[in-house]
């Protein structure tokens, strides 16, 4: 106890820990918390936190490092034996806090997606070790902060150190191959994906290796930039270099692309992911108003016998299985744009140039706007916020049961 | 002789060289970004295209307000007329921080930005960041002015667009790229207080 009031009298470093709270709170009520049930996309989902956490943390181990090795005042490091230790400390007691917070967001996310998170086939171990360099990085960025900060005067050192961590993320964590800081962003499911292990397990290796290196830069008594100094940095520059040249592509591939699991039994069967059983209700509930529209009206033959949740590996093979993606607004909790889901009901996902190539031709999507507008005609009162947009000839181009059939007849075939 | 001495004790005093540095980074840095329209950072996609411009003045703003951290470790001897003149300091280099901004963006070849009449959003920005940044100057030696304006930009670049009303919302409206006359005001407030608070607040004293 005592120790820990010693440290936040003389380190500035944790008291930066009310900010990444303050960060960690934001980024896990923010835009509705879709990402819950999905593993993966939990997972990602926190990694954008350092985004704003590594800057921030990086001025404030600077401050304290740059405060260490002032020349105006007696130095704590002038009567210590070993001054790397203080330097040591001023990092853990940054790192360490931000660790912890990490930690309980992590825990914190994990359980608000019960019980769909129990669903996930990514494997516990490789988003442990997603989550690890998630950790790493919180280090990584605390020793970018203090190496700077013992060669700059505290006045200056928290921007220096707050903008280099802004520039190493910009650069280093979102480019075409291997990005040692890319600690997952997501704003869109992952269902279907999971991490590359040889991916992950490599940043875990530069991180954890220029994290030291870092640190070792300048660990000394005076602030000047000595030989030793510049052969770290230029080190520091290798290993990273080294990685992104020849480190794995993407973070991210396509599983073996399994089907949904969780089916429920109704005209027509819909099937979704387990760890999209929170939204089951509201799909189904969606859908079977959507098919008994049609069917009480004679457009019956409009209405596939299943229709199945798609991933970015899996989507159904035969024009009877319609496939669909589960919008923002119902993962945020809302109810299905009647537009989008008939829509869905109506895209034959079967045909492969939906997804790939050039696109199908001007007469595919005549067509199917024609059997989406013929299908939402036959609700009284379409549930969609897009329909104002929508001119009226649009919405006035209605098929009789015949032409329906035909044009669905077309559109199945795939061939256009 | 003596009012030299004066002049360059006053420039001693406070951290003069390292605010002039930072103002100078930042007129080279508006230049440069004259006609930037950041699309991402990192993992953030931003809505619309962020100016580079309306984020320079994070630094201009920091610049200014360092030079108003007094760099002595006990009292001076203090004087009222004194306070007057570290207002007009302050002010001073907040107006120093506004010109050397938007001139840096002028000066710029075919700046798109500056087409647009982004100029007066540049100066907003110079102003709620030097306010913001001047609010610390006379806490813990001047070593955390950085903070608020750092912070408010990284969270106004991610969590400050609304998609509903596809803007930014008022907090984070330094990502705005018109200003209005109530946000300019408001600007001009946020420096004046922050400054007048410096400058007229309780300090140590020492003398008659």
């Amino acid at each position: 106890m005592n120790r820990a009031k010693y440290v936040f009298r003389t380190f500035a470093g944790p008291w930066s820990s009310i900010l990444v709270l303050g960060l960690e709170v934001a980024n896990l009520v923010q835009r509705g918390r879709p990402w819950r049930g999905e593993l993966l996309w939990t997972t990602d989902w926190l990694g954008i936190v350092f985004f704003l956490a590594g800057p921030v943390i990086a001025g404030f181990c600077a401050v304290d490092a740059s405060r260490l090795t002032r020349t105006d005042v007696l130095p704590v490091i002038v009567v210590t034996p070993r001054p790397w230790r203080v330097y040591l400390d001023a990092v853990v007691w940054t790192a360490g806090p931000a660790t912890v917070l990490h930690v309980v967001a992590f825990a914190a996310a994990l359980s608000m997606g019960i019980p769909g998170i129990g669903a996930s086939n990514v494997g516990w171990l490789k988003i442990l070790a997603a989550f690890a360099v998630q950790v790493l990085a919180v280090w990584w960025f605390a020793a970018l902060g203090s190496a700077i900060g013992r060669f700059t005067t505290p006045i200056a050192a928290g921007i220096t150190g707050a903008g280099a961590a802004l520039i190493a993320f910009y650069l280093l964590s979102f480019r075409e191959g291997f990005a040692p800081l890319d600690l997952g962003s997501a704003t869109v499911t992952r269902l279907g994906l999971t991490i590359d292990g040889g991916y992950v397990s490599l940043q875990g290796l530069v991180l954890a290796a220029t994290t030291g290196m870092m640190f070792l830069l300048g660990a000394r008594r005076d602030r000047r930039f000595h030989l030793a100094d510049a052969a770290v940095a230029v080190a520091v520059l290798g290993v990273i270099g080294v990685g992104m040249v020849a480190g794995p592509d993407s973070r991210q591939v396509p599983d073996r692309g399994r089907p949904p699991e969780n089916c429920y039994w109704g005209d027509p069967v819909v099937c979704l992911y387990g760890e999209h059983q929170r939204v089951a209700d509201v799909t189904v509930g969606d859908v079977l108003e959507l098919a008994e529209a049609a069917s009480s009206s004679g457009y019956g033959f409009l209405v596939p016998s299943a229709v199945h949740e798609m991933s970015w590996s899996y989507r159904p093979d035969e024009p009877e299985i319609r496939g669909f993606i589960v919008s923002d607004e119902v993962l945020t909790g809302g109810r299905w744009d009647q537009l989008e889901l008939v829509q869905m009901l109506v895209q034959p996902s079967h045909c492969a140039q939906l997804f790939e190539g050039p696109g199908p031709s001007e007469e595919f999507y005549d067509l199917e706007e024609s059997l989406v507008f013929t299908w939402l005609s036959l609700l009284e009162d379409p549930r969609s916020a897009q329909l104002e947009d929508i001119a009226d000839e649009l919405s006035t181009k209605v098929l009789d049961p015949e032409e329906a059939r035909l044009a669905k007849t077309v559109i199945d075939s795939c061939n256009y | 002789m003596r009012q030299n001495n004066i002049l360059r004790t006053w420039l001693r005093i406070h951290r003069t060289r390292i605010a002039a540095a930072e103002l100078a980074v930042a007129s080279l840095l508006s230049a440069a970004v004259s006609n930037v329209g950041i699309e991402q950072v990192g993992p953030l996609v931003f809505p619309v295209p962020l100016l580079g411009i309306l984020v320079v003045p994070v630094l201009s703003g920091i610049g200014a307000a360092t030079a108003s951290v007094e760099d002595f470790r006990f009292p001076l001897p203090h004087r009222p007329a004194l306070s007057v003149l570290r207002l007009v300091w302050c002010l001073g280099w907040v107006a120093a921080a506004v010109g050397i901004s938007v001139a840096g963006m002028l000066v710029a070849p075919n700046s798109a930005a500056s087409q647009a009449g982004a100029e007066l959003a540049v100066v907003r920005n110079v102003l709620v960041f030097s306010g913001l940044s001047l609010l610390l100057v006379r806490r813990w030696e001047g070593q955390f002015i950085w903070v608020p304006a750092v912070v408010l930009t990284l969270a106004a670049s991610m969590f400050g667009f609304s998609e509903a009303r596809y803007e930014w919302y008022w907090w984070a409206t330094v990502f705005s790229e018109e200003a209005t006359g109530l946000q300019l005001m408001v600007g001009i407030g946020m420096v004046v207080a922050a400054a007048a608070l410096n400058a007229f607040g309780r300090r140590r004293m020492v003398g008659p």
